[in-house]
C-alpha cells in the first residue's frame, strides 16, 4: 500500500506549484516531520515536511515540473522496496478550490508543447526552440504560420556562428517577474515624473529617531523606513496614489500596504508591510527587519507578497543617483528612489553642498494625471524636507 | 468539343467499345429492349443486336457469375447491377469469385470484366437504393474500383476500363446522370489509376469523389472569397488509388480535407488519412480531416439532414485552416 | 455399345482416382499437405463416367470434391500432386491447393470453394461458346448441398431460357457436409427441379459407370446440338467423411458400412471380367501401373520447392 504525497497549498492563492528539490532520492526513507522536498510557488521556496515516515517508493514529478495542488508528487511505502502500481489518479481529498478536472478529449494530457508536425519540422530544419516561439493557434499551438517570420533561418544555410551562449533555464520566479514585468509595461499608460530632494533634514530625523527605536525594538532604523513612513503620510494625502483601475472604474484602497522591492540574489521580490499608516517609524523598521531577514533566509510565504497598494523601491545603496521602476502591477505608482549624493545647490542665491536624493515616480495615467502626480511629488518633498511636519 | 450528359456518355463509350471490339457484350436486366433503368444502354440493342446485349431475369448471382465465367473463355462483359445497393446479392461472385479467378489460378485466366452500378443519394430512393459502397470493394486485392465525376470522365474511364484486363467496379452517380458536361469529339481514353487536379491551390488540399466533387468545387469559390485557396483534387480511380497526385498536394498545402458521400466512417477517407499520416505526418499543420454522411442509413426524406454539401466541406476547411 | 478401348480407359480412370485419394489420404495423415482436402473415395464413377464423353475444348466445373474429375478430365497427375503439395510447380503455382485445382488446357476451369459458386460461372463458359458460335459444352458437378443455394436456381433457369450447352451434374451422396439429405431437404431427387426451370433431369446409380456414362452421353449430345443444358443427378456413396480427417462422429457406423457395399470400381470390374473384356491379370496390372505413376507423382511434387516470396504479388491484377 503506498501513501501518495501531494503538492500543498501553501498560502490562500495558491494554484499551482514547482517542484525544485527533492531532499530524498527514491528508495531512501525519509522520518516524519523531516523536510522531503522544496516547492517553489509565485518566486517563494517552501521546504515541505513528510506527512508521515516511510520509504520514498517513486517520485512522480521531477524537479523544475510545475503540478497543481493536490496532485500527487510521489509515493512513500512502509517496506523497503515495496513494488508500487500507480494507475495516475490523485486521490479523492483534493482541496475545495483546486479548479483543474480532467481533461477533456482534445486538449492537453501532458505540458509538452503543443505544436504541428509541420511546425516541429520547420523548427528542427531552422535550428529553432519551439519553447522560443510564438503560439497563434488554438490551445497555445505553435503552427506552421509561426515559423514563417523565421523562414530563412534555415541552419544549414546560418552565415559565421553566432556569439556561443549559455543557456539557463528560467527558474519560476523569472517567469513570474518577466509576466509582472511585461504586464505592468503593457497593461498601464506609464509616465514619469522627477523630484529632487534636500535630504538633510531627513538625515537628521532619522539620527535623532534611531537610538529610541533601537531600543524599543532592538532594531537599526534606517533611512529607507523614515522615507517609507513619509511617503505613506503624503499618499494619505493624496488619494488618487493609493489606487487599482479596473475596466468597472477606479478602485481607492482606505488602508495602505506599502510594498518594499527587495532584491534577492534569484530575483527580485516585493514583501508588504500592511498598514504602513497606521504604523509608527518603530513598528515600521521592526516589521522590515523581520521581513527582510526572512526574505534571506527564503522563508517568506506567498502571503507575506499579496496586497501591497504602492510600492517603493530603492537602488541607493549602489550609488544610483536616479531611475525609472516598472509599476509594480495592479498598483497605480511606485516610487524609485535614487541614491543620497553630495551636490551643489542654489540656496538664497548662493550655491552650498547639499545631500540631495532623487525621487522617480512611474505612475499610470488611465488613473492619475501629470498635475495630480506633480501634486503628490510637491507634498512628498515637502514633508520630506519637513520631517517634523510628519508624525513619526 | 461538344456538350452531352453524363448518360449519354455512358451510352457513347458502350458502343464505342462494342464496334471496336467484337469481345465485348453487355449484360444486365433491362439493359436490352428497356435501354436500362437509367437509359444507359438506350439503343444498343437496335444497333449491335440481341447476341451482345443480353435482358437477364433478377439474377445478380447469375450475371456476374456469367460475366466471370465468359471472361475466363476469353470474352468481355459489361455487366450492369442496377443499384449499387444490389452488389450484396451478388458479393460471393464477386468478391470470392471474380476478384481471385486470376491470382488463385496461378495466372491462367484473365478477368476483363467491368460491372457498371449506380449509386449515391439525392432522389430519395430510400435506404436499399442510395448507398455508396466503394469501400467494400476498394478492401478486396483483385478489383478495381472507379468513380467518374464528370461526362468527360465517365466516357473515358468507362472506355479504358472495358479495354481493361482486370475486373473493374464502375460505380456512377444518378444524381450525375443528368449533368451536362463537355467532351472532345474523337477518341479519347482517362486512364484508370490517375487522379485529377480539378481545383489547383495552395492553401489546403481536398481530395473529393463523384457528387462531391462538384460540392467541394462550390465551396472553394466560397472559400476563395474568405482569402483561401483550396486545391481540389477528383480521384476519378478509388483503386488504384492515385498516392502520388495526393502526396504532392500535401507536400504543398500541409493540410488536407477527404470529402466522399459514403458514410464517413470506415470509408475510403479512412484509408486516405491514414496513408497520408504513414507518408507524411510532419508535412501536416492540422489534423487530416472527413467529410462523410453520418452513421445511418440513408433516410428517405431526410436527405437534406443526411447526404454531406458544400457547406461541409467548407466548414470542414475552416477547421483546418485555423488549427 | 461402347469399344473396349473406352471401357478400359474408364476403368484406368476410376483406380486412378481411387489410389490417388487414397494416397493424398494417407500423405495428409503423415503432415506432409497443408489446408484441408475432401476426398471423393466411392464417387468415383460419375467422374469417370461423365468427362469420359468429353472432349477437351470442353470445360468442366467442379467443387472441393473436384480431384477425380480433374484427373478423369485428364490433366496431368503430376501438377495435380504438385499443387496439392503446394509447391511451385502445381498447376497453379502452389497458390491454390486442393479446393482450387485447375488446367486451362485440359479444360478444367477450376474448382470453387464455395459450395454453389460454380454454377453461375458455368453459364459463362457456356455462354462464351454459343456466343462464338462453338459446340463446346460445359459440365458444371455440385453436390447435393449446392441444390439449395440461390446461385442453382438463378443458374438453372437463366440456362434453359437461354438454352446454354450445360451439363448440370449433381453428384447426390446423401451428405451435405455433416447434415444428410433427409435433414435438408422434403425431396428425394434433385431431378425432379429439372422440370421447374423447363429443362430435362434424371436421376441415376451413380456407381453403375456405364449407366452414368449413357445419360451424359445423351445429355452432352443435347447440349452440343443446341437443344439446351440437362440436370443429371448421379446418386452414389460418400465412403469417407467430409473432409480428410472427418471423425464422422455425426453419421451412423451403419451408413458408412452400406456406403461402402456399392463399389463403383468392384461392380465396373466385375462387369468387364465377366464380359471377357479383361483377365484376371488386368487389374493387378493396372493397380501397379497406377502405383507407379502416383509415386512418380509424389516424387516430382516433393522434389518441387515452394514459390518464392515474390509469388506473393503477382497475378493480382493483369
Amino acid at each position: 500500500m503506498a501513501t501518495p504525497v501531494l503538492m500543498p497549498k501553501i498560502g490562500l492563492t495558491m494554484t499551482e506549484g514547482m517542484v525544485i528539490e527533492w531532499k530524498k532520492k527514491e528508495g531512501e526513507w525519509v522520518d516524519k516531520g523531516e523536510v522531503l522536498f522544496v516547492v517553489e510557488t509565485e518566486k517563494v521556496a517552501f521546504e515541505v515536511e513528510a506527512a508521515q515516515s516511510g520509504f520514498l517508493a517513486r517520485i512522480l514529478v521531477q524537479v523544475d515540473e510545475t503540478v497543481p495542488v493536490g496532485e500527487v508528487i510521489g509515493l512513500l511505502t512502509e517496506k523497503e522496496g515495496e513494488k508500487v502500481e500507480w494507475t495516475g489518479k490523485t486521490p479523492e481529498v483534493i482541496p475545495e478550490d483546486r479548479k483543474s478536472g480532467p481533461p477533456e478529449a482534445g486538449t492537453d494530457r501532458g505540458k509538452k508543447i503543443r505544436a504541428t508536425p509541420m511546425a516541429r519540422r520547420l523548427a528542427k530544419e531552422r535550428g529553432l526552440d519551439l519553447e522560443s516561439l510564438s503560439s497563434s493557434g488554438i490551445g497555445g499551438r505553435i503552427r506552421m504560420a509561426d515559423l514563417e517570420s523565421t523562414a530563412g533561418t534555415d541552419a544549414a544555410t546560418q552565415g559565421p556562428p553566432e556569439a556561443a551562449g549559455r543557456l539557463v533555464k528560467p527558474s519560476g520566479m523569472r517567469k513570474i517577474i518577466a509576466e509582472k514585468m511585461m504586464a505592468g509595461k503593457r497593461d498601464t499608460a506609464h509616465t514619469y515624473m522627477v523630484a529632487s530632494i534636500d535630504a538633510t533634514r531627513i538625515l537628521e530625523a532619522r539620527e535623532t529617531l534611531a537610538p529610541a527605536v533601537e531600543k524599543e525594538t532592538g532594531v537599526r532604523l534606517t533611512f529607507t523606513d523614515v522615507l517609507m513612513k513619509i511617503t505613506a503620510e503624503a499618499i494619505a494625502s493624496h488619494p488618487i496614489i493609493n489606487t487599482r483601475w479596473t475596466p468597472e472604474g477606479i478602485l481607492f484602497f482606505d488602508v495602505i500596504h506599502m510594498g518594499m522591492a527587495m532584491a534577492l540574489d534569484e530575483g527580485l521580490i516585493v514583501p508588504v508591510i500592511r498598514d504602513i499608516g497606521s504604523k509608527p517609524v518603530s513598528e515600521i523598521a521592526r516589521t522590515r527587519a523581520v521581513i527582510v531577514e526572512r526574505g534571506r533566509a527564503g522563508k517568506l510565504t506567498p502571503d507575506d507578497m499579496k496586497g501591497s497598494t504602492f510600492t517603493v523601491s530603492s537602488l541607493g545603496m549602489y550609488g544610483v543617483e536616479e531611475f525609472t521602476a516598472i509599476i509594480n502591477v495592479p498598483e497605480s505608482a511606485i516610487l524609485a528612489v535614487g541614491a543620497v549624493l553630495e551636490k551643489p545647490v542654489v540656496v538664497t542665491k548662493e550655491i552650498v553642498v547639499r545631500p540631495v536624493m532623487k525621487l522617480t515616480l512611474s505612475y499610470d495615467h488611465r488613473v492619475i494625471d501629470g498635475a495630480k502626480a506633480a501634486e503628490f511629488m510637491k507634498t512628498l518633498r515637502e514633508r520630506m524636507e519637513n520631517p517634523s511636519s510628519v508624525v513619526l | 468539343m461538344r456538350e452531352i450528359r453524363y448518360i449519354k456518355a455512358i451510352t457513347e463509350a458502350l458502343s464505342e467499345e462494342m464496334a471496336r471490339d467484337e469481345d465485348v457484350f453487355i449484360i444486365g436486366e433491362d439493359v436490352g429492349g428497356p435501354g436500362g433503368a437509367f437509359g444507359a444502354t438506350r439503343g444498343l440493342l437496335e444497333t449491335f443486336g440481341d447476341r451482345r446485349v443480353k435482358d437477364t431475369p433478377i439474377s445478380e448471382s447469375a450475371i456476374v457469375g456469367l460475366a466471370t465465367g465468359a471472361a475466363i473463355s476469353g470474352l468481355r462483359p459489361v455487366a450492369e447491377i442496377m443499384f449499387a445497393d444490389f452488389l450484396a446479392v451478388c458479393m460471393d461472385q464477386i468478391v470470392n469469385q471474380m476478384a481471385k479467378t486470376r491470382y488463385m489460378f496461378g495466372g491462367m485466366y484473365t478477368m476483363p470484366v467491368v460491372i457498371r452500378t449506380s449509386c449515391g443519394g439525392g432522389l430519395n430512393a430510400g435506404p436499399q437504393h442510395s448507398q455508396c459502397l466503394e469501400a467494400w470493394f476498394a478492401h478486396v486485392p483483385g478489383l478495381k474500383v472507379v468513380m467518374p465525376s464528370t461526362p468527360y470522365d465517365v466516357k473515358g474511364l468507362l472506355k479504358s476500363a472495358i479495354r481493361d484486363d482486370n475486373p473493374v467496379l464502375f460505380f456512377e452517380h444518378k444524381a450525375l446522370y443528368a449533368m451536362k458536361g463537355e467532351i472532345p469529339d474523337g477518341e479519347y481514353l482517362v486512364p484508370i489509376g490517375k487522379a485529377d487536379v480539378k481545383r489547383p491551390g495552395k492553401d489546403v488540399s481536398v481530395v473529393a469523389t463523384s457528387r462531391m466533387v462538384h460540392q467541394a468545387l462550390e465551396a472553394a469559390k466560397v472559400l476563395s472569397g474568405e482569402g483561401i485557396d483550396t486545391e481540389v483534387i477528383d480521384l476519378r480511380t478509388i483503386s488504384p488509388l492515385d498516392k502520388e497526385t495526393i502526396l504532392q498536394s500535401v507536400e504543398k498545402t500541409s493540410r488536407l480535407v477527404i470529402a466522399h458521400e459514403a458514410v464517413k466512417a470506415f470509408g475510403i477517407g479512412a484509408e486516405i488519412a491514414a496513408m497520408v499520416c504513414e507518408e507524411m505526418i510532419d508535412r501536416l499543420d492540422a489534423p487530416v480531416t472527413r467529410v462523410g454522411a453520418p452513421f445511418v442509413p440513408t433516410p428517405f426524406n431526410l436527405e437534406n439532414l443526411y447526404l454531406p454539401n458544400a457547406g461541409d466541406v467548407a466548414a470542414a476547411v475552416r477547421n483546418v485552416m485555423e488549427f | 455399345m461402347e469399344n473396349k478401348e473406352k471401357f478400359l480407359e474408364i476403368l484406368y480412370l476410376m483406380v486412378k482416382i481411387r489410389r490417388v485419394e487414397e494416397r493424398i489420404d494417407n500423405l495428409f495423415a503423415q503432415g506432409k499437405i497443408p489446408g484441408f482436402l475432401h476426398v471423393s473415395i466411392g464417387q468415383e464413377a460419375i467422374a469417370a463416367g461423365v468427362c469420359s464423353c468429353l472432349d477437351a475444348e470442353d470445360s468442366i466445373l467442379t467443387t472441393h470434391r473436384g480431384h477425380g474429375q480433374a484427373l478423369a478430365k485428364g490433366m496431368d497427375l503430376n501438377r495435380f500432386m504438385a499443387e496439392i503439395y503446394g509447391r511451385k510447380d502445381g498447376c497453379c503455382k502452389g497458390k491454390s491447393g486442393s479446393m482450387h485445382i485447375a488446367s486451362k488446357e485440359d479444360g478444367v476451369v477450376g474448382s470453387n470453394g464455395i459450395v454453389g459458386g460454380g454454377l453461375p460461372i458455368s453459364l459463362g463458359t457456356a455462354f462464351a461458346s454459343m456466343y462464338r458460335g462453338e459446340k463446346n459444352v460445359t459440365v458444371c458437378f455440385f453436390g447435393d448441398g449446392a441444390s439449395n443455394q440461390g446461385t442453382f436456381h438463378e443458374a438453372l433457369n437463366l440456362a434453359a431460357l437461354w438454352n446454354l450447352p450445360i451439363v448440370f451434374c449433381c453428384e447426390n451422396n446423401g451428405w451435405a457436409q455433416f447434415t444428410s439429405q433427409k435433414r435438408y431437404m422434403k425431396l428425394e431427387n434433385i431431378s425432379k427441379r429439372a422440370e421447374a426451370y423447363g429443362m430435362p433431369g434424371v436421376t441415376v446409380d451413380g456407381s453403375d459407370v456405364l449407366t452414368v456414362r449413357g445419360e451424359a452421353e445423351k445429355a452432352v449430345a443435347r447440349a452440343r446440338a443446341g437443344e439446351g443444358p440437362t440436370l443429371l443427378e448421379c446418386k452414389t456413396r460418400r465412403w469417407a467423411g467430409h473432409y480428410v480427417g472427418d471423425p464422422q462422429k455425426y453419421r451412423s457406423p451403419d451408413d458408412t458400412r452400406e456406403a461402402k457395399e456399392h463399389d463403383p470400381i468392384a461392380r465396373f470390374a466385375a462387369f468387364l471380367m465377366e464380359s471377357k473384356y479383361i483377365g484376371p491379370a488386368h487389374m493387378d496390372a493396372l493397380e501397379t501401373k497406377v502405383k507407379s505413376e502416383i509415386d512418380e507423382a509424389v516424387a516430382f511434387a516433393e522434389g518441387s520447392p515452394v514459390a518464392a516470396a515474390d509469388e506473393l504479388f503477382t497475378d493480382v491484377y493483369a
